[in-house]
């Protein structure tokens, strides 16, 4: 009887090949194939099985629990399987492509899992950054994006820093970090400042309009009109001053704009006239009218006058309301144009007060 | 065989012998036609994307004939195209039980393996199936999958070679293509299904196949004319008619997606 599987010639009544061992007689073989069930299980449970036996050797084998950890000796061969290492020897349009948007150069290098891995973060980064807009957390993720961004680009780095020692890898990946940061990251916060301004308040005196912790977006330099007008709710910068009695720490004021330029401003007691008008028929501060020492100044072409009324002082660490000098009122009341980083539009924190400030 | 002993005495009557082995030829003969019909429409069912049609035919094929192992690589081949890995490779060890070392089976249960991630089980039945005598255009194909999937270049090289074997046909192309289809790599798939259509330009699914490709990539303009092709030689191909609608009122996300793709070079 000829063996179909390999064409030997067998003794007939033999049950299977004197050569491969195949079977000749068939007798009652069943021929019909178990089929899957709907889900596929038993396909989908062994695809997930050998995908984490691929991977569990990987991550054990991180580091030899024998070999104490050193900065010194060099690691060869660490890098978690999962993460795939191009070993293209050149691979500039990749770096290139990353250095616009992380994960895509990984991408087209054909590491599809881990390009798309990067990308998703970078963007989950970006999008919480934005979402905690005006508050510290922010900065948090926008830092951990650009972690993010530096390790897309060092992960192409990666077959020429796998044999070298792990000092030289975290000193160049230290300074990937801090490079991305001051030529890519910081410059585009810087621009995007000139148009959009998100400040958290803080220290400010309650009003009906904003309160403490409230985080606002105001417009930046380049977004901001040439002419302000009077009730113009604004974010300026003021210096910090002082003399013996009283420190001024500088930074940001958060108020409307009460006098114009050119104008001539008359603080007699509880009442200020704008060039020798009430003011309260015109315009009025953000809280309620600080009490002021009476003075008399007028403008300049590119001064406007703000009353600090939302402004915090504090008294050995408590809360007071004195009244405010003149020498206090020039030093933050008079501000120059240039020192008015532009008008309050939105509120982005807290999520339940969002909105368009009026 | 019979010739080999029938000097040997065994009180058998002669006379009814030459009867009965003419029976025995003719019955035999005609199981063979029917096999060999089977085993024509389910190739016929499995190049026209009818996988379960496919598999129902070569178990039908092995119900007459145990022995064609054809239809056994076949059964495998169609498990795997169903998304029956695990069963695929299951009825591999099964075929293999009875047909020890046979290298279209090995490569057919490496496709499985490789399905399953199995990497180190199918670079095993891989290596196997090509060192055993003979060669096909389905081990080299399988081979080649093996390293597309390991993301190592080789692969191209492995397909060449499938299609450089004395007996590959165009359907062989169609087999790489759809192995790239598989991996989403719609540009190779393309070239692959192109070169399918030079040489066999009648084939109604292979224009579905390559209308697929197209669409997956954004080009709708080619797709839309791919499908064309596809129902005019094919008017009663219901997947291209569907596909032909949905092309038409395709989103702008799909599209997107599609030119991303393209870009990413899938």
């Amino acid at each position: 009887m000829q063996c179909l599987n390999c064409g030997f010639e067998n003794i007939p009544g033999m049950p299977s090949c004197a050569r491969c061992q195949s079977a000749l007689e068939f007798g009652d073989v069943v021929v019909i194939p178990r089929r899957a069930s709907r889900l596929r299980f038993m396909t989908r449970a062994h695809q997930v099985w050998y995908q984490l036996r691929a991977w569990v050797p990987s991550v054990s084998g991180l580091w030899p629990p024998w070999r104490p950890m050193t900065l010194l000796p060099p690691v060869r061969g660490w890098w978690p399987r999962w993460a795939p290492v191009t070993y293209s020897p050149s691979p500039w349009g990749a770096l290139l492509a990353n250095l616009v948007l992380p994960g895509v150069g990984q991408i087209r290098q054909k590491q599809r899992v881990f390009g798309y891995l990067i990308l998703g973060s970078w963007l989950a980064c970006l999008l919480l950054s934005l979402l905690t807009i005006a508050t510290s957390a922010s900065t948090l993720w926008f830092a951990l994006a650009a972690a993010v961004h530096a390790i897309a680009l060092i992960s192409l780095f990666m077959p020429t820093l796998v044999f070298e020692r792990v000092l030289i890898r975290a000193i160049f990946g230290a300074l990937l970090f801090v490079g991305m940061q001051l030529y890519i990251y910081w410059p585009l916060t810087w621009l995007g400042s000139r148009f959009l301004y998100p400040i958290a308040l803080d220290n400010i005196i309650a009003n009906t309009t904003v309160e403490n912790g409230d985080g606002v977006i105001c417009e930046g330099p380049w977004m901001r009109p040439k002419t302000l007008k009077r009730g113009d709710l604004v974010l300026y910068r003021f210096d910090g001053m002082g003399d013996g009695a009283y420190v001024v720490q500088g930074g940001y004021g958060f108020d409307r704009i009460i006098g114009l330029p050119g104008e001539t401003i008359d603080i007699d007691g509880p009442n200020l006239l704008i060039n020798g008008q009430p003011s309260d028929s015109i315009a009025r501060p953000l809280a309620v009218w600080p009490v002021m020492e009476s003075s008399r100044f007028t403008l300049k072409s590119d001064e406007y006058f703000i009353v600090p009324s939302s402004l915090g002082m504090f008294t050995h660490g408590m809360g007071v309301r004195p009244m405010i000098p003149t020498v206090l009122l020039r030093g933050i009341g008079v501000v120059h144009r240039d020192d008015i980083i532009g008008r309050a539009l939105y509120r982005a924190q807290p999520w339940s007060r969002m909105g368009a400030i009026r | 065989m019979a010739g080999r002993f029938s000097n040997l005495e065994f009180n058998e009557e002669p006379r009814e012998e030459p009867q009965l082995k003419l029976s025995a030829e003719r019955e035999h003969s005609l199981d063979d036609d029917a096999a060999a019909g089977a085993i024509t429409q389910a190739m016929h069912a499995y190049r026209n994307g009818r996988f379960e049609q496919a598999l129902r035919l070569y178990t039908r094929c092995l119900q007459i004939d145990r022995r064609i192992i054809p239809a056994w690589v076949g059964q495998v081949q169609m498990l795997v195209q169903l998304g029956e890995y695990h069963e695929g490779r299951v009825w591999a060890d099964k075929a293999l039980e009875l047909f020890r070392n046979n290298g279209e089976l090995l490569a057919a249960k490496a496709q499985a393996c490789i399905r399953l991630n199995d990497f180190a089980g199918g670079y095993e039945c891989s290596d196997a199936s090509l060192q055993l005598t003979g060669s096909s255009a389905w081990r080299w194909q399988v081979r080649g999958e093996l390293l597309l999937s390991n993301r190592k270049d080789q692969y191209e090289m492995c397909f060449t070679k499938a299609v450089a074997e004395p007996r590959a046909d165009w359907f062989d192309h169609v087999v790489i293509g759809r192995i790239f289809a598989y991996y989403h790599r719609a540009a190779n798939a393309i070239s692959y299904l192109k070169k399918a259509l030079e040489l066999e330009p009648g084939h109604a699914y292979t224009w579905f196949e390559l209308g697929e490709c197209q669409a997956s990539l954004a080009m709708s303009a080619a797709a839309a004319s791919s499908y064309e092709r596809a129902l005019e030689i094919d008017p009663g191909l219901r997947e291209a008619r569907t596909a032909q609608s949905e092309i038409e009122s395709t989103s702008a996300l799909s599209w997107l997606s599609g030119l991303w793709r393209r870009w990413s070079r899938r």
